[in-house]
This record gives structure tokens, C-alpha cells and sequence, in this order.
């Protein structure tokens, strides 16, 4: 006896379909759509493109990839330029300054023509994020390249990008475009084997990596996010239909720290205790000498170098210039002098243990005023300007030692 | 969900690619098992998998018996393991936990000691097919023998984690069929197309109503007339479009690879009655609840009271099947009554036959009230009941 | 429905034939579409990323 059969619905008529025409349709579309992409991915979509601001990056749910970004240094940079790419965090981005006023802005003039400036800073990206890994990616198109990164004072780097934007780090690293690097692939076999949730979240990047590589959705879908229409949501349009604007449409959000308008927006008291206890923190990495000396503990000197030695590969350091950033006077005033001799023995320390390593590394921002700055670290146009104007030298006597410059 | 990750993607094109090449029947199904089994336990783990090969020994060898009582066993085993790894804690909070709170928390304790951190992949499912398996055996029907077409019953990759829920006595008449066939284009274009329109469901409508319901239900009370109903209409369409989108990719894989998975929706927002919503909606688990609940506790037999309890019983425990928490036992209580009311109303004197008249007269009054009843349903089933029934209050401004 | 059938009955038979092809391919373009951004919008977190505090 053989059990019975319920009543389920017949299946869904697909009977007007003729398989060879169907079939023959979305092979020939997914080629189209992958040589598309394969063009689009070498096409600058981004015209007058100044810095990732929010409604086209990450925290806007605009990812942009590797291809699109080492297209745009491609589109702005000449033959014969030095191409300064600029990568790091929301402080190099330039949160408070408006995008006419931004800091590379600056330094592209103060450098000149011979120099081309291209920001690829991401709000609460790492060294080793963006930027990095694009000068990475170019390093044979384009050998004269500096790339100038930012970090805070004794914070270690992780040689394979960081949080939201090391996808772009693994479009590399997959791609097969990077450096070997042997101590980064050392530190990425110790990540997985220590954060094995991470596995399967990589493997699918990896996955993603070859499909990508056959048929450049990512870059169709960017370019149509861009120029025709969005299809996911941001932090602005959360939800359909709004969020079909185009990105183009978007202008760049940020606004000028030094319009009066913001003025209470700088420091404002309820942050205080919470921006005081990150400057103080940094006491637990030190000890006191009996001479007064506030002296690095021996584990976080290793620790420092370690990570900032494996962070970038060896041949790329000597073009990495490392800015530490200073923090405002308005909260280092609040400091009692021998908590402001610490914090500045913090920057001291790190920017010793970064060249120490191989790396030109410099700090700024003790000899900047209250207005410089937006709030504790990012700075308005007056600090920005201060800042290319210390970094500018310092680019200049890299290119002249890398014998970028006849 | 596992269809939207690029390791299924990469998957199902070896697999399926493979499947395809092979010369034979037996090499055809070896390869199938092979890639089922991989499909299981890269998505389940060694924890996920090891309970499901326990339960699926312990159903593949009470078959071959073919003995009630030793069926009988297995079934009480493969439910009690779906209570034990689904329910346990939901259990020990309702059962134990008023009478001594000391006890629920020792026991509470103790169950996740022994637990994994979350319940087997598609134990529900797996449950499920398993029951209905013995207890067609039971009733006479013939057992799988070869344990490799039992394996590919039990873990079919496409129907796995969500369904839809097979039927042995069509799946391996389809399984063989598909083993033995050359290569269909045919086949192939209406399987990816099933699978395009599942996607589209899923990624074009369904996530796209998810962003929409997420950002305006937590500010529902603040939004006029039209958009407490547009977040109403969102809710009942988002589950609609998710769920039977992620039919369709199921059984578009299957079809790919020959095979015929049994159809899950059918309109349902098309239905006149609540009987006919339940036909149309997850047809797969309605039909089971049908044929291994409802028809064994007495059906419509005895009555109509006796009918009403059923369907009561029934439904709650199809709520209770979605998930270990009150709103779906009450979710499945609402449909209960629901479909009781449906069975019945025409008897209330005068008022019945009325109804019953206009009904007829106009069958958009039978669509209305069915659909505005189902979709209310939904409230109960995603938000816990104080929250639903607010929302529903306000949808009518009170 | 049934006056569709009745259209199309009316259409001499290669021109349906031609007919069901280029809807065929059609369709074939659409699904190669969704596939195609299947694969961009899995790569893409599900819930909108928000990260603006400072």
C-alpha cells in the first residue's frame, strides 16, 4: 500500500517559456552586465571627486571598491606627478571641513603641480584601511607614490584594515594585488585561528572576490548607485522610494567648523568627562620614574612596534608618512601639568617607535589653538590648513629622498 | 538566509553542475548525497548535524521494522527531540517557572548545559518529514529501503532549512526520475526562472518592506490614517513575499535538478474564506497539520464541537511550531477560532443565514473580512500581544 | 484572458513562435539582471550601516 498523495496545488505554469531563447537570455545579459562592469571598473564615475564623503561610503551603505577608487587616482593623476594618496581616519577625511575648504585641498596647492592629492580617508578607518591598500594595489602603475595615514598616540595598527572597510583590504588581498607580505600573512593566519566566528564571514568575501572578478557586478551596481538610481537604503533615505535618488545628487554633507553656527557643537559639556577619561587613559599604558619620568610600560613599547612594524610591508614604509594626531587645547588646558606631560610623552613615544620601525612619522597639533579644531581630534579649516602646512615639507623632503623628484 | 550567501551560490553550481554530468542513476545520487551532506554541515556544524543523523538512524531502522509500536517510538523520539532542542526553555518559563521559580531556574540551568547554542538547523522540518514518514509506514505504506535515497529524503539540500515539507511518495518517484533523465534545458530555464522570481520576491520587495517596517513601526502611533495602514499592508506582504520567495528558489534549485518539491503558496491574499486562506498559505505545513494532527485527532468526525476543538488544537500547535513563544500559540489559537467561526457562523440563528447571504452576494465582503482577519493574524505573530493589539486599536483610530 | 487566447489564435503560427522567443529572451535578460544584482546586494550588509557619531 502506498501512503497517499495530498492535494497540493499543481506547479506553477512556465510552459511559455522557450528554454534555448530564455537560457541564451541570461547568459548574454550576465555578459553584458560583466563586460559593462569590466569597463566601468576602469572608468572614473566619481567627476571632481574630493573624499568619500558619507553618502558615498560605508556609513552611508556605499561601498566603494577597490577598482573604483584606484580609478579615480588614475583619473586625476598625470604621468609624471608624484601621486600622494591620503588614507586614515575621519581626522584626514576632514570632518568639519567643507569640501572646498578640506585640508588636501590645501596641500595639493601648497605642493603644487608636480604632486597629485587624492583623500581616501574613511571615517573610523585604520592606517592600513582604504588609502593603504589602494597605493598598495598601484604601487607598480604608479612606483612614485606616497601615502600619508594618521593614527592616535599609542594605538596598534592591524596590518589587514579594520572594522567596515576591510572588505577593501580582502578585494586586494584576494584579488591577488597586494605585496606578500609575510608577517601580514602571519597575522592574518592568527586572526582566524583565534576568531574562528570570522572564518565563514571571510570565506564568503573570498567568494565573493571570484565572482566579482568574472562578472564586476559590484562595480555595475556601484556606478548605477551612483549615476541612475540607489538601491539600498542610507543613513539619510532609509527607505524605498526615497533612497532611489542617485548619489550624485548628494552633496558633499560636511560643514565648516568655523561658522559660528557650530560653535556650541565643538565642546560641548555633556562630552567633557568622556573626552577628559580618553586623555587621561592613556596613563594606563605608562609608569612613573622616580625622576618624574613618565616612561612607556615594556609591553606596550613591544606591542607598538610589533604592530606598527608588520603593518605596512617592508618596501612600502619608507613612503608611509604616519601623522599622530595632537589633541585640542581646550581639553588639554583642563589637564593638570603633569597629566599634559604624559599625554605629550604619548606622542613623543609613538612617533619615535614608528620611525624606529622605518617609517617617516611626525605629530601635530601642540602648537594649534582651541579654533583649530572642531572637537577633541578632527580639525576645521584652520587646523587643516595648519596641518598641510607641516605635512607639505615633510612630503616634499620624502620625494626628494625617494628620488621621486630630478 | 542561507539562499542569499555566495557560498550557496558557488555551491549550487557545482552541485547542480556535477548532478548534471554524471552518467548513471547511482553515480547521479551518490553525488547528490555527497553535496546534501556538505550543504548540511557547512551550514548546521558537527553540533547541528550530529542530533539530525541520530534522528534520521533512529526513522530509517524503525521503517525498515515496519512495526507500530516501534514507529510509534520513533516518533515520540523525534518530537521529543524537536520539544528538547526548540522548546525546553520555552517550557521550563511556562510550565515550571509559576509553580517554582527556584526549579525553572535550576532547570533552565541544566537544559542550557546540555543545549547548543541554538537549536539544530530545520529540526522543525526535519521533524516534520521524519513524523510523516512513520506514520505512513505505520499505516501500511512501503519503507525506504536504500539508505542512500533515505539520506536524500532526509536532507535534500534545497528543502533543508525552511521546506517546503516533502512527502516521501513524491519525492522518490521525482528523485529516481531525475537520476535517470538526460540533461533538460527545459527544466534548467524553469528552475532559474523559479529562482529569479523567488530573489526578486526576496531582495526587491521583501527586504525593501523590511527597511520600511523597521524604520516607521517603532513610530506607528505617530503616523496618520494612511500610513498605519501602509505599515499594516507592509507587514502582511513582507512575510508573504519572504517566505514564498524563499519557496520558489527551493523549488526552482530542485527543479533544476529534475526534481519536483511540492508547492507551498498559491495566492493565499486571493483566498475568500479562511479555509481556503489555510489551502493557499504554506500549503506543506497546513496539509501535514491536516493529515498528521487534525485528521488523527477525530478531524470533523464527531461533530461539530469536537471539529472546532481540533481545529483549535491543531492551529496551536502550528503556532507553536513557528517558534517557542506565547504570540505564535496564540497566533495559532486566532486561526483556530477563526477557521471554527468560518465552519460554523452560518448556524447562528438569524444572524448566519444573513451573513452567509451577503457573503455569497458579494464575494469581495468574504475577501475582505478574510484577508483583514489573516493580516491582523500577523500582528499577533511578530509583535508580542500587548504591542499587536495596540496597533490594532489604533488602526481603527480607537 | 480567454479574449488574449483568442487574439493569439488569430496570429499566424511563426510569428508566435518569434513571439514566445523574444519574450523568452527577455525574461532571460530580467532574471540575468536580478542574478546580477543578487550578487552585488548580498555582499552588502542587510540592515543600512549607520555610523555617524562623529
Amino acid at each position: 500500500m502506498s501512503p497517499p498523495n495530498p492535494s497540493f496545488p499543481p506547479p506553477a505554469r512556465f510552459g511559455w517559456i522557450h528554454p534555448r531563447c530564455f537560457l541564451g537570455g541570461i547568459v548574454f545579459g550576465l555578459g553584458v552586465l560583466a563586460l559593462v562592469g569590466w569597463k566601468l571598473s576602469r572608468t572614473d564615475y566619481h567627476p571632481g571627486f574630493v573624499r568619500f564623503h558619507s553618502m558615498i561610503s560605508p556609513e552611508g551603505n556605499y561601498y566603494p571598491t577597490l577598482d573604483e577608487m584606484c580609478a579615480i587616482a588614475r583619473a586625476k593623476c598625470r604621468p609624471g606627478q608624484v601621486l600622494v594618496i591620503v588614507g586614515g581616519n575621519s581626522i584626514l577625511l576632514g570632518v568639519w571641513q567643507r569640501a572646498e575648504d578640506v585640508w588636501t585641498r590645501r596641500l595639493q596647492e601648497l605642493l603644487g603641480d608636480r604632486y597629485c592629492v587624492v583623500n581616501f580617508a574613511f571615517r573610523g578607518g585604520s592606517p592600513t584601511d582604504g588609502g593603504a591598500v589602494v597605493a598598495e594595489a598601484l604601487r607598480r602603475e604608479f612606483p612614485r607614490q606616497i601615502l600619508i595615514v594618521n593614527e592616535a598616540a599609542v594605538t596598534n595598527v592591524e596590518s589587514f584594515g579594520h572594522g567596515p572597510y576591510r572588505y577593501i583590504f580582502w578585494q586586494g588581498y584576494f584579488g591577488g594585488r597586494l605585496m606578500d607580505a609575510p608577517k601580514r600573512e602571519a597575522r592574518i593566519r592568527e586572526y582566524l585561528r583565534d576568531y574562528p566566528e570570522q572564518r565563514l564571514p571571510i570565506l564568503e568575501t573570498r567568494i565573493s572576490t571570484w565572482f566579482d572578478a568574472a562578472l564586476h557586478y559590484h562595480d555595475f551596481w556601484n556606478w548605477v548607485t551612483v549615476e541612475c538610481f540607489g538601491t539600498v537604503p542610507s543613513y539619510r533615505e532609509q527607505y524605498f522610494p526615497y533612497f532611489l535618488r542617485p548619489r550624485r545628487v548628494y552633496p558633499d554633507p560636511e560643514v565648516d567648523g568655523t561658522d559660528p553656527a557650530y560653535r556650541d557643537h565643538h565642546y560641548p559639556l555633556s562630552s567633557l568627562d568622556a573626552e577628559m577619561r580618553i586623555m587621561r587613559g592613556l596613563s594606563v599604558y605608562y609608569h612613573r620614574e622616580p625622576s618624574g619620568r613618565w616612561v612607556l610600560s615594556e609591553r606596550s613599547t613591544s606591542d607598538l612596534a610589533m604592530y606598527s612594524d608588520e603593518a605596512f610591508p617592508e618596501p612600502l614604509k619608507k613612503r608611509t608618512l604616519v601623522l599622530i594626531c595632537g589633541s585640542s587645547p581646550y581639553y588639554r588646558r583642563l589637564l593638570t601639568d603633569d597629566e599634559r606631560a604624559m599625554v605629550r610623552q604619548t606622542y613623543a613615544d609613538t612617533v619615535a617607535t614608528w620611525r624606529r620601525v622605518g617609517y617617516p612619522a611626525m605629530d601635530y597639533g601642540w602648537d594649534f589653538t582651541a579654533e583649530d579644531f572642531g572637537d577633541r581630534t578632527h580639525l576645521t579649516k584652520l587646523g587643516g590648513w595648519k596641518l598641510a602646512a607641516q605635512v607639505a615639507p615633510e612630503v616634499s623632503a620624502m620625494a626628494k629622498r625617494l628620488g621621486y623628484l630630478k | 538566509m542561507i539562499f542569499t550567501t555566495y557560498w550557496f551560490l558557488l555551491f549550487a553550481i557545482a552541485a547542480i553542475t556535477v548532478f548534471r554530468l554524471l552518467p548513471g542513476p547511482a553515480w547521479r545520487q551518490g553525488w547528490l548525497a555527497v553535496a546534501c551532506a556538505t550543504f548540511h554541515w557547512h551550514f548546521a556544524g558537527p553540533a547541528g548535524v550530529k542530533p539530525i543523523i541520530v534522528l534520521m538512524v533512529i526513522t530509517y531502522l524503525a521503517g525498515l521494522t515496519r512495526r507500530l509500536w516501534v514507529c510509534a517510538l520513533a516518533m515520540v523520539a523525534c518530537v521529543a527531540a524537536l520539544c528538547f532542542y526548540k522548546y525546553s526553555l520555552f517550557l521550563i518559563g511556562s510550565a515550571v517557572h509559576p509553580f517554582s521559580a527556584a526549579l525553572a531556574a535550576a532547570l533552565e540551568r541544566l537544559a542550557r548545559a546540555v543545549m547548543p547554542g541554538a537549536p539544530p538547523l530545520g529540526v522543525s522540518f526535519f521533524t516534520f518529514e521524519f513524523v510523516h514518514y512513520l506514520f505512513e509506514v505505520r499505516r501500511g505504506g512501503e519503507p525506504i529501503r536504500n539508505p542512500l535515497k533515505f539520506l536524500l529524503f532526509a536532507i535534500f539540500f534545497p528543502s533543508l532549512v525552511a521546506g517546503p515539507i516533502k512527502r516521501y511518495a513524491q519525492f522518490l518517484p521525482s528523485l529516481g526520475e531525475a537520476a535517470r533523465s538526460p540533461f533538460s534545458s527545459a527544466e534548467l530555464a524553469e528552475g532559474l526562472a523559479r529562482v529569479g522570481l523567488g530573489f526578486a520576491k526576496k531582495i526587491l520587495i521583501a527586504d525593501q518592506l523590511t527597511a520600511y517596517i523597521d524604520f516607521f513601526q517603532p513610530h506607528f502611533d505617530e503616523q496618520g490614517f494612511l500610513g498605519k495602514w501602509a505599515i499594516f499592508a507592509a507587514i502582511a506582504f513582507r512575510i508573504l513575499m519572504d517566505f514564498s520567495g524563499y519557496s520558489d528558489i527551493a523549488i526552482g534549485c530542485a527543479r533544476i535538478l529534475g526534481i519536483r518539491l511540492p508547492e507551498n503558496f498559491n495566492w493565499p491574499y486571493a483566498a475568500r474564506d479562511l479555509q481556503e486562506f489555510w489551502i493557499r498559505w504554506h500549503i506543506s505545513l497546513s496539509l501535514w497539520i491536516r493529515d498528521y494532527v487534525y485528521i488523527p485527532l477525530g478531524g470533523g468526525r464527531h461533530g461539530w464541537t469536537r471539529r472546532v476543538l481540533n481545529a483549535l488544537c491543531a492551529f496551536a500547535l502550528c503556532g507553536l511550531w513557528h517558534g517557542p513563544a506565547r504570540h505564535f500559540v496564540l497566533w495559532g489559537l486566532y486561526h483556530g477560532c477563526g477557521l471554527g467561526l468560518c465552519a460554523t457562523y452560518a448556524r447562528i440563528p438569524e444572524l448566519g443565514p444573513a451573513v452567509e447571504q451577503v457573503i455569497r452576494r458579494d464575494p469581495i465582503v468574504g475577501w475582505a473580512v478574510t484577508q483583514l482577519y489573516a493580516w491582523f493574524g500577523w500582528l499577533l505573530f511578530f509583535y508580542p500581544t500587548a504591542v499587536a493589539w495596540h496597533m490594532a486599536r489604533q488602526l481603527f483610530g480607537l | 484572458m480567454r479574449r488574449l487566447k483568442a487574439l493569439l489564435a488569430r496570429v499566424p503560427a511563426p510569428c508566435i513562435r518569434f513571439l514566445a522567443a523574444a519574450v523568452s529572451f527577455l525574461a532571460g535578460l530580467a532574471v540575468a539582471l536580478m542574478f546580477d544584482y543578487l550578487l552585488y546586494r548580498i555582499g552588502l550588509p542587510s540592515k543600512p550601516f549607520i555610523y555617524v557619531s562623529f
